[in-house]
This record gives C-alpha cells, sequence and structure tokens, in this order.
C-alpha cells in the first residue's frame, strides 16, 4: 500500500470489461480521493452504471486492477461481503426489502451481516431515519410510501452500515419529479458532512452545487472531467458539448 | 425384461378409437361444463340469497371433493337414488361436465374482475345501454380473457379421461387394459397409451400458451 | 329414497381407517414431492444444458400424462424390473413424483417472481449468500407459494384416490369395500365426499391462516399497485 493508495478512496487502473463480445468499459483510469464527491454523467449504454457496480463487486471486470480503500479487488470476485459492507450503494429502483418495516430495513445488515446487537442497530437507523427526515415513517411498509420516501428510506438503509463511501445510480431517475428534490437534499447533505461519493446522474443542478468533480462518459471510456465550473463553463471535447447540449437544453 | 412394441401395433387401431371416443367424452363435457359454469357465475351473483349461497356451496362441493368419487356417484349412486341406470358414456360426460363447471365458474369470475372498471365507465358516458354494453364492450374484451383458461380446462379434462375406464367407457386407459389382458404386455400397452396422452395434451398445452400470446395484444 | 344411516354407523371403522391412510399418503408424498420440485426448479434455473434438459423433459413428460397411467406404468414396470413394492409404498412414489413436478413450476414462479434487484441490494449491504436467501428472497416467496402450493396440495390430496384402483387402501378403496359387502352406493359415496370435503377444507383454512401472518405486507396496502394475490387455479384435479 503507498502512501498515495491510502488517502484514495477508489483508485481503477486500466479496467476493462466485455459482455460476450461488447466492451463496456474500455481501459477506465480514475482515482477519487476520500470525501471527494464524483458525478458521473452521459448517455445510455456508455458504461457509466457499470463502472460504478465494478466498484461494489455487483459486476466482474475482466482487464485492469480496482483498487477501493486500500483494498485490491481480484477479479474473481472473492471475500465481496467485506468489501460490500464499506461500501454503500442506492438504486434507481430502491430495492427496498417489501417484506419488512421500514426500521426492519435498515437494521437488517447490521444485525444479519456484522451481528450488531438490534437495540444497538435500532438506535442507528432511527438516528439515520431522522437525517433522511422521515423517522415517523419506521413502522411502515416500502408499499406504503412514496417515491421519494422509498429512496430517502434506501439511503439511511445504506448509511447504517456506516459506509466508508456511497454509491449512487441514477437515484432519481424513477421519481416523480415532485419527489426529486426531496431526494437531492438528502443527498447535499450527505455531501457536506463529508461522505466521499460516486453518482450516476442527469441532474446536473446537484452536480453544479456539490460535486468537486464531474465525469463524463460515452462508450465505455472516460472522455472529459474537470471541476463543475470548468466543466459546465467550458468543456474541451466535442462528444461533451454535444451531451450537455442536450441534457440542458429544457 | 423383454418388451416386445412390435406385438403391440396390429392393436393401433383400438388406441386410436379410444382417442376418438377420449375426445367424445372430452369435447361434450367440457361444452356443458362452460354452460354449468355460466349457470353458476350467474347464481353467485343472483339476488336471492339461497340462490348465491346454494352455487357457492356446490362450487366448494365439487373443488374439495376427487373427480374419481363424483364419477362413481354420478355412475353408481344417482341411478340407487333415482331409479334409473344412466350409461357409462353419459355418466362420464354428466361427471366431467358437472366438475368442468365449478372451475370454469372461476374462471369467468376472474376473467369479469380483470376487466378494468372503467370500460363500464366509458360505456355508461357514451350512453350505451346495459345489453348493448354487454354485447359490445364486456364480452369481446371477455372472450380474450377467458380463452387461454378455457382451453387449458379442456386439457384439464381430457387429462381427466382416464378415470371413466373404471366405469368401463371405452376410452385410450380401458383400451390399454383390453390390450394387455389380450397381449399379456401391460408395460407395452399402457407406455402407447401414455404417447396418445402426451401428443394431445402437449399439443394442447402449446396451444394454450400460443393463445395466451395471441390474447395479450387484445387487452387493455 | 332412505339415507341408511345405521349403516355408516357400522362401517365407520373402516372410513377412518381409510381416511387415516389417506392423510398418511398425502403427508409423505407431498413432502417429497416439494423437494424434489425445489432440486428441479433448481436445475432448471441453471441456465446450463444438461440439467435444464432433464428438468424440462421430467416436467413436461409427467405433467402432459395422465396420474393414472402413471400409475398403471409403474404398478406394471416395476415388478419387470425387479423392484417389488407393496401398494402402497408404489403409491407413494408415483404420486411424489407426479407431484414433483408441479411443485417444480410452482417454486420456479416463485423465484422468477422475484426481482433482481432484491438479490443485488441485499448484496449490496454485505449480506452473505445464505443469509440473502433466508432473510431476503424465501420470505418474499412466501407470498406467491403459499396460495399455489396450497392448491397444489389440495389437488394431491384429491389424487390419493386415484390409488385406489391399485388396491391402496385409502379411503376411496375402503368405500369400495363397504359398498360391494352391503350394496349401498349412494351412502358409500357420500360419506367419502364428505369427508374428503372436510379434509380440504380444514387444509385450506389452515393455509390461509398462515398466510394471514407470514404476508402481512401484502395486505397493507389494499390499493397497491403491486398485486400478488396469485387467481387459484388448480394445476391437477
Amino acid at each position: 500500500m503507498t502512501q498515495e493508495t491510502e488517502t484514495l478512496a477508489v483508485k481503477m487502473e486500466a479496467v476493462s470489461k466485455w459482455y460476450g463480445t461488447f466492451q463496456v468499459l474500455k481501459e477506465i483510469d480514475l482515482s477519487v480521493k476520500r470525501q471527494e464527491r464524483i458525478v458521473v454523467c452521459g448517455p445510455s449504454g456508455s458504461g457509466k452504471s457499470t463502472l460504478i457496480r465494478c466498484i461494489n463487486l455487483l459486476e466482474e471486470y475482466q482487464v485492469g486492477q480496482i483498487t477501493v480503500d486500500g483494498r485490491v479487488l481480484s477479479p474473481e470476485i472473492k471475500n465481496a461481503e467485506s468489501v460490500r459492507q464499506e461500501v454503500g450503494m442506492v438504486f434507481q429502483q430502491f430495492n427496498l426489502f417489501p417484506h419488512l418495516t421500514v426500521l426492519e430495513n435498515c437494521t437488517l445488515a447490521p444485525t444479519e451481516a456484522r451481528g450488531t446487537p438490534l437495540a444497538e442497530a435500532n438506535e442507528t437507523a432511527m438516528k439515520f431515519l431522522e437525517k433522511v427526515r422521515i423517522p415517523e415513517q419506521s413502522g411502515k411498509y416500502p408499499s406504503q410510501l412514496s417515491g421519494g420516501q422509498q429512496q430517502r428510506v434506501a439511503i439511511a438503509r445504506s448509511l447504517c452500515m456506516n459506509p466508508k463511501m456511497m454509491l449512487f445510480d441514477e437515484p432519481t431517475s424513477a421519481l416523480d419529479p415532485e419527489m426529486i428534490s426531496e431526494v437531492l437534499d438528502v443527498m447535499i447533505d450527505l455531501a457536506e458532512s463529508g461522505m466521499t461519493m460516486i453518482c450516476v446522474t442527469h441532474e446536473m443542478g446537484f452536480a453544479r452545487q456539490v460535486a468537486d468533480r464531474v465525469i463524463f462518459m460515452d462508450a465505455g471510456e472516460i472522455v472529459e472531467q474537470a471541476d463543475p465550473e470548468t466543466f459546465f463553463g467550458n468543456p474541451q471535447s466535442t462528444r461533451t458539448k454535444k451531451f450537455l447540449g442536450q441534457v440542458l437544453a429544457h | 425384461m423383454d418388451f416386445d412394441f412390435a406385438g403391440i401395433t396390429p392393436h393401433l387401431p383400438a388406441f386410436v378409437q379410444g382417442a376418438f371416443v377420449t375426445l367424445g367424452v372430452s369435447i361434450p363435457g367440457a361444452l356443458l361444463g362452460i354452460v354449468v359454469g355460466l349457470v353458476l357465475v350467474a347464481g353467485q351473483r343472483a339476488p336471492i340469497a339461497p340462490v348465491r349461497w346454494a352455487s357457492s356451496t356446490y362450487v366448494s362441493f365439487i373443488r374439495g371433493t376427487p373427480l374419481l368419487v363424483q364419477i362413481f356417484f354420478v355412475y353408481y349412486a344417482l341411478p340407487g337414488l333415482f331409479g334409473f341406470n344412466i350409461p357409462a358414456y353419459f355418466a362420464g360426460v354428466l361427471a366431467l361436465c358437472l366438475n368442468s363447471g365449478a372451475f370454469v365458474t372461476e374462471i369467468l369470475r376472474a376473467g369479469l374482475s380483470s376487466l378494468p372498471l372503467g370500460q363500464w365507465d366509458a360505456a355508461k358516458s357514451v350512453g350505451l345501454s346495459r345489453y348493448k354494453t354487454w354485447r359490445f364492450v364486456i364480452l369481446p374484451q371477455l372472450f380474450y380473457r377467458i380463452l387461454p383458461p378455457l382451453t387449458n380446462e379442456f386439457t384439464m379434462v381430457v387429462k381427466a379421461t382416464p378415470l371413466l375406464s373404471v366405469i368401463t367407457v371405452v376410452e385410450i386407459t380401458r383400451t390399454a387394459q383390453h390390450v394387455m389382458n389380450e397381449t399379456f404386455r401391460p408395460v407395452e400397452a399402457f407406455v402407447v397409451a401414455a404417447i396418445f396422452y402426451f401428443v394431445m395434451l402437449f399439443s394442447l398445452s402449446r396451444a394454450t400458451r400460443k393463445l395466451e400470446t395471441w390474447a395479450e395484444a387484445y387487452r387493455a | 329414497m332412505s339415507f341408511d344411516f345405521q349403516l355408516i354407523y357400522e362401517s365407520w371403522p373402516l372410513f377412518v381407517k381409510g381416511i387415516a391412510v389417506t392423510i398418511f399418503i398425502s403427508l409423505i408424498s407431498i413432502s417429497v414431492s416439494f423437494f424434489i420440485g425445489v432440486a428441479v426448479a433448481l436445475m432448471r434455473l441453471t441456465e446450463k444444458r444438461i440439467p435444464v434438459l432433464i428438468a424440462v423433459s421430467y416436467i413436461e413428460l409427467i405433467r402432459n400424462t395422465p396420474f393414472l397411467i402413471q400409475v398403471y406404468i409403474a404398478f406394471f414396470v416395476l415388478p419387470a424390473v425387479g423392484i417389488r413394492m407393496e401398494a402402497m409404498t408404489a403409491g407413494i412414489v408415483c404420486l411424489a413424483v407426479y407431484g414433483g413436478a408441479y411443485f417444480a413450476e410452482n417454486i420456479r414462479g416463485a423465484i422468477l417472481a422475484i426481482p433482481r434487484g432484491q438479490e443485488e441490494a441485499a448484496k449490496a449491504l454485505g449480506l452473505s449468500y445464505w443469509k440473502i436467501q433466508r432473510k431476503v428472497i424465501f420470505p418474499q416467496m412466501l407470498g406467491y407459494l403459499i396460495p399455489t402450493t396450497t392448491n397444489l396440495t389440495l389437488s394431491l390430496i384429491k389424487d390419493t384416490a386415484i390409488l385406489s384402483v391399485i388396491t391402496v387402501p385409502e379411503l376411496t378403496y375402503m368405500a369400495q369395500v363397504m359398498i360391494g359387502e352391503a350394496f349401498a352406493p349412494v351412502e358409500g359415496f357420500t360419506v367419502i365426499a364428505l369427508m374428503y370435503w372436510g379434509l380440504n377444507s380444514i387444509v385450506a383454512a389452515a393455509a390461509r391462516k398462515w398466510e394471514y401472518h407470514s404476508c402481512r405486507h401484502l395486505r397493507v396496502n389494499a390499493d397497491s399497485s403491486e398485486k400478488v394475490v396469485v387467481a387459484v387455479l388448480p394445476e391437477t384435479r
């Protein structure tokens, strides 16, 4: 472990991935520092979801090396659970466990994967539910909540494992417009509290406000990355300009 | 373990005849079963409470008792109750349709409740009478919804016909028993019977699946 | 039209023995079928050619031939290959093999009904494979499994009657014994029909209770867009 990797949350070196014959990630090089907030954007099929799913080993990759929190992820995915416990993920479809209450959703992993005593897990859960501003829903089932509420529960659920970083895979894409801001507000709070975050999203307002770095991906490659001012104000590549033109048009 | 399938081939015409008998009980049984089902669905929604109760009890009874027992009842017990004998064929068809009807009820009921309530509202709001609503809006849509499950029900009726062999209806299974008695080769006889059934039932289940995809296109 | 209650009273021990055998056979063969069903469903889902082929062949073969034919074939084939079994054992084996094919489809349906995202979310939280299956996947499967499996169980209980043709001493066979001696088909068949009806009603009620307790999450939103209540059409007669 070099000095450099000790301060890096994630380091991806020449990572490539194929689905059969289709190459979905092309020699990705990426370094994410601790407490850095990254937004990844790009057209559909650019590989941005696949990128972050490699970080918590939901996807395998064939070539290259990914180091998460100082640990090298082997391509064969050994000991995946311990890595995943340190990396939280929020999904586009929320994926809350429908047969458990909100509180139980949050306490399942701490009690079952870490052996935390239930009382402690409940306390932690209520603390995070308050942070995402829905402590009063703790006894309800996911089907009784709105989309925005469900996604906030999903965020709290991941936070209950006290991860070192949080990955967001298009967290607001499945939400009705009026609920997007309640989720983004929670994510902004989280960013300001110093959490390392990598977000795949189309919400450019969020990127401008919160991101330290914006990354544009297209066709499996990182085309451009810069701080928000530079990225939005002075994009270099034609592909980036074209994408921004489409996304910011409305 | 020596099997002699060649020895069975002279008996194939008998099996074919048995297959015709199988269809000869299944088709009337299933069709009449639909009639019975319609009556029961109407009964379940009747304004008179005893009629509703009778329909529901009948359905519960049929679904809660083995078909074999129902067949025995129709063939052996009904004559005892009413004093006349029913030929085996008619007893078979009767038992099948009384049985199938109870299951058809559920198909019809499920089909009706799967229709979006908005259809009734829309028909009312363009001024269609109750009769016209049924004829032009409800029944056509109902048709597409109930056709696949009804085909499946027909498959179930065909699958149930071997039980009629115990009341001497000479369908495929009974034929197999006759062939077995003549050739002393039970395994070959029943395997041939199984093949006949397999071909029929497999084709029917394929047809049902095709119907499901076809009917999907006409659903809301 | 007179109903001979005295006769029923005298034959009662016969019926009790019969239904005891029915229950016994049902319990064993349905339990075994369930495990066969799980194994075959998992084989079917592996996506490897040979297990899938075996699973599909088994399922299609069993489901597309009538149970009585399977019973007859077993009854005659088994001795021919040297396996001698008592009628009851043969009956249990036949029913288990028959039920297994239907359970396999039920279970496969239940597994496929769970969205992939559930497994992913559980993985992302760092839960181990077995914990995921036990705490996340299986409880959700119950909502689908309980109605379909109950349906299948009720059908299989009724199918035990078919075993009477190979002289398994279950309830229908006992009725035939009684009727053979007393020439009272009306009384005989009526009584056993009521007994089957009663047995099935008890099983159905128990299943409803079980569903009520395990599937609270499906009841909380009566108008939820996620309708999981399965239309209850039986697989077998």
